[in-house]
């Protein structure tokens, strides 16, 4: 399947995006894995959209994405950066 | 005084290039029996998650990345230096051990994403209902949920196993949760050698065109987050299960 998230790749070079796909797998990668000393983890939440973070979240942007990219090819945007998805 | 912990590596690294830790505090090496820290200063009672901290603390491990080889420590470790060197040094072996396993090594992430089959509508189970009784049509459903719960098992495993012997070769350590009855049906993450990134990524490239039916997000490459942890060195260790 061409879509456009499967193109969701950071590299070194595009770090940090504006991507909200990269945010999250950042956000997956950052809180939810890395060494851990016991008891030592000490955090709190400060923004509101970074309330929970888990991979059904990442999910859900994905198909809240799907849904905006649908709605912008069907109004005939500029969708240069955009891939069509057979079957749409 | 208590530190914000980034990650631990194995050399020192220069640091050139990063200009300030989180809370605006200077980033510092601290060295335990050839094992660097690094940190910075924190004050404050907890670490806000917010996207300045998150984008910042990856963006100081992928910094040291490049100098030398780490293991990343998970966001918001705040730990008094005591505490610090008890832990680096204790677990000096694992962490070691650890080092050699990721080293020259970068995570690759791939997530997929599948159509769950439907359960039958409301409208089909009260027609059911009709045709059989209730209570037949509920044993009718009991069977079909156990079913139906096999077979997506089954097709979440087959997909997991495909992905599995087609990575083979390219990766030097996996982990993969496999769930099949959630649409993020499958997570892997993927421990690869530098130098075969390109040949990764083709790779990828090839199994998203086998299985178009699928979608695929893929992102790397990252410091090996997930690779870090030594609760499986500890385990094997200890004989912990």
């Amino acid at each position: 399947m061409d879509s456009s998230f499967e193109q969701v790749i950071v590299g070194s070079d595009e770090f940090p995006g504006d991507a909200e796909l990269s945010l999250l797998e950042t956000l997956d990668h950052v809180l939810n894995r890395g060494l851990v000393i016991a008891g030592e983890i000490t955090i709190s939440v400060a923004d509101v959209d970074l309330i929970f973070v888990g991979l059904n979240v990442l999910v859900s942007s994905v198909e809240t994405a799907h849904e905006v990219l649908r709605e912008r090819q069907q109004q005939s945007l500029p969708t240069s950066e955009l891939a069509e998805r057979p079957g749409d | 005084m208590k530190f914000y912990v980034y990650c631990v590596a194995e050399s020192r690294p220069s640091l050139e290039g990063i200009a300030v830790g989180i809370a605006e505090s200077d980033l510092e090496l601290l060295e335990f029996e050839g094992l660097v820290a690094v940190a910075s200063k924190f004050d404050d009672e907890s670490v806000q998650i917010n996207r300045a901290n998150v984008l910042r603390h990856e963006a100081i491990v992928r910094s040291v990345l490049t100098e030398t080889t780490l293991l990343p420590f998970r966001f918001g470790t705040v730990v008094g230096e005591a505490n610090l060197r008890s832990f680096l040094i204790a677990r000096r072996t694992a962490l070691l051990s650890r080092l050699a396993l990721v080293r020259n090594c970068i995570e690759m992430s791939i997530k997929i994403i599948w159509q769950i089959p439907s359960e039958p509508t409301v409208t089909q189970k009260h027609e059911r209902d009709a045709e059989v009784g209730a209570g037949a049509a509920f044993l009718l459903s009991k069977r079909q949920e156990i079913l139906g719960d096999e077979t997506l098992s089954v097709k979440a495993n087959e997909i997991a196993a495909w992905l599995g012997s087609r990575l083979d070769g390219f990766v030097r350590q996996a982990q993969i949760a496999v769930e099949p009855k959630q649409k993020l049906v499958l997570a892997g993450s993927y421990l690869i050698e530098q130098s075969l990134e390109s040949k990764y990524r083709e790779q990828v490239a090839k199994l998203k065109e086998e299985r178009p039916h699928l979608h695929f997000l893929t992102s790397g490459p990252w410091p090996p987050y997930t690779f870090a942890n030594i609760d499986l060195e500890f385990a094997t260790h200890f004989g912990v299960s």
